[in-house]
């Protein structure tokens, strides 16, 4: 099941790719998905040779956290708006740092393998990027603006 | 349900192609290097959300200079600049709006009026390839001879298991290899988009980069970026499961996806080109990256850790060095017999010159692997194991010179090949009446 999990997060590296060759209407996303696909693409092959043997340190384990922060790090880098400029500011601020917040827990790993406490928190974390990520598109209809001055919603 | 939770978490983190925050271009009117009948009187440019004009926030350069933009109104989504009558030519537009978010928007693209609109990447403004393009572009090729050339080394020369220390350094270095060519290209495209858009970094980065990437570079970009994560993916696979058969996938279609340089670069685009230009710019490229990638894993990992196969791999090495070598020389010679027609061009033209470099450094790695050829293989096939130990310095220094003919090759790709003159008209004999 664990294999199965992280085979999933280098697959996801993987297909990230054509949203960063595909998506250049701006350097920045073209960039922050570069570096999106890249740390995915290794943290998810790096768990997959733990599982296979491959790699043994548990060291190896901080890829995982490296992903997290250079993740959370491409949305903080990336949004330039204060936190309630408008929905997308405000949930960008969140994810990234829910991902700088969330490294902590591979961290965790690296230290205590074995702890369902960590392991849950690890998967958790997972499941709140994925619906702050829902809710970061633009057509998702929740929170609408919330600044005035971000003007009326466009859509 | 746990399947159903992990395959729902996958999707969500490969879609998340709406969360922009800021005004993206949907379509300008007239188009990317659309070619006009006639003068446009205006210049439309539609976004996905509304923004707010800046000073300036449309100019129009004409191949002479800047031609004035009569006014700008927004309205709605729209931005739109009314122009004078503009004659024949080929124009530029640069233009620059704030989205709602704030953010500066910024981006650039050409048409033509009765006349052919150059690539974004020949704009108005744009000034050429760079020292960092130069660098970025060899940075390029020892990458792709560190992955290709190694993936081809185990297939062809070293084909018998390895033990586990050599086997590793391998997948380190063609690792290293396909890690380069992935984020080098990346560097690349957003260092000819910075010349493009002629923008300080911090307004690059909110840049719209879109007609670059639909430019010969851009999609040779798009499908050699996705082709080269095809190929580390195989990479990995092979060296997690332990199947060196994975590895002639990675190989082949290192080798297919290379050609995405001479389908895009002098021997694609420029005056004389055909297919047989395309073809011999690919095995010209492809034999350059086999012999030098080749030599970094025999100096690397064979010479250090597999002494019991040096002299096989060094024998088979040279077999193999011959042949690309030969089709190196082969192809470089038509090239270069293409690109400069009268021999003077040598010595006359900015091209010739770098070209001239060229030709010497790659005498130096002729002449020292002629010597590796007639000297040491002979010695080495005779069972002189005396000889072995010492080769690895001389092998190393053929290697350096490759690594700077690779350097000669990206400032000769970089530069402009001297225009070739237009082909005399028919005889007024066999001019159809």
């Amino acid at each position: 099941m664990a294999a199965a999990g992280v085979a999933r997060v280098s697959v996801a590296g993987v297909l990230l790719w054509p949203v960063m060759t595909f998506y250049t209407n701006s350097a920045i996303h073209m960039l922050a998905h570069g570096a999106w696909a890249q740390v995915l693409m290794l943290a998810g092959a790096v768990e997959l040779a733990l599982v296979r043997g491959k790699l043994t340190s548990r060291w190896w384990r901080l890829a995982m956290t490296a992903g997290f922060v250079v993740s959370g790090g491409a949305f903080l880098v990336h949004e330039q708006n204060a936190w309630l400029f408008q929905r997308s500011a405000f949930l960008h601020h969140l994810l990234g740092w829910t991902l700088l917040v969330g490294a902590i827990f591979p961290l965790a790993r690296c230290l205590r393998p074995r702890s369902q406490a960590v392991a849950t928190g690890f998967a958790l974390t997972f499941v709140v990027i994925s619906v702050m990520l829902y809710c970061d598109r633009d057509v998702a209809p929740v929170f609408g603006h919330i600044s005035p001055l971000s003007g009326t919603p466009h859509r | 349900m746990k399947r159903i939770l992990l395959t729902a978490v996958t999707l969500a983190l490969v879609l998340p192609s709406q969360a922009f925050a800021h005004a993206t271009l949907e379509k300008t009117a007239p188009g990317f290097r659309e070619r006009l009948p006639s003068s446009p009187q205006k210049i439309v440019l539609r976004f996905d959300q509304y923004v707010q004009q800046l000073p300036g926030s449309v100019h129009l350069y004409s191949s002479t200079g800047s031609v004035g933009v009569e006014r700008v109104v927004i309205k709605g989504r729209d931005l739109t600049a009314w122009l004078p009558r503009l004659p024949k030519g080929a124009y530029t537009v640069r233009w620059h709006a704030m989205s709602g978010d704030g953010h500066v928007v910024s981006g650039v693209f050409t048409f033509g009026v009765r006349a052919r609109a150059p690539a974004p990447t020949e704009a108005f403004g744009a000034s050429g390839p760079t020292t960092s393009e130069h660098l970025v572009r060899w940075l390029y090729f020892l990458g792709l001879a560190l992955l290709v050339g190694g993936l081809g080394f185990r297939l062809l020369v070293l084909r018998r298991p390895l033990p586990a220390r050599a086997e590793k350094r391998f997948y380190a270095l063609t690792g290293i290899g396909a890690l380069m060519t992935l984020n080098v290209g990346i560097a690349a495209f957003i260092l000819r988009a910075e010349d493009a858009l002629q923008l300080p970094f911090g307004r690059l980065l909110y840049g719209d980069l879109s007609p670059i990437a639909r430019s010969r570079f851009g999609t040779a970009f798009i499908v050699m970026t996705l082709g080269f994560a095809l190929v580390t993916a195989f990479l990995f696979l092979a060296w997690l499961t332990d199947r060196a058969v994975l590895l002639w996938p990675a190989f082949l279609l290192g080798l297919v996806f290379a050609a995405g340089l001479s389908l895009s670069g002098h021997s694609a685009a420029d005056a004389g080109s055909s297919w047989k230009s395309e073809l011999a710019d690919w095995a010209h490229l492809s034999a350059a990256c086999l012999w030098i990638g080749g030599l970094v894993q025999l100096v690397v990992v064979v010479w250090p850790l597999m002494p019991e196969a040096r002299r096989v791999a060094f024998l088979a090495f040279s077999r193999v060095a011959t042949v690309c070598v030969g089709v190196l020389l082969l192809a470089g010679i038509y090239l270069s017999i293409l690109r400069l027609p009268q021999l003077n061009d040598l010595w006359t033209t900015g091209y010739g010159r770098v070209l001239l470099v060229k030709i010497g450094l790659v005498s130096l790695a002729l002449a020292w692997g002629g010597l590796h050829k007639l000297v040491a293989v002979p010695a080495v096939a005779r069972g002189g194991e005396s000889a072995l130990p010492r080769l690895r310095g001389s092998l190393l220094g053929e290697s350096m010179v490759g690594m700077a003919v690779l350097l000669a090759a990206a400032v000769l790709v970089d530069a402009k090949p001297p225009v070739q003159p237009a082909p005399p008209p028919p005889a007024a004999s066999s001019v159809p009446r």
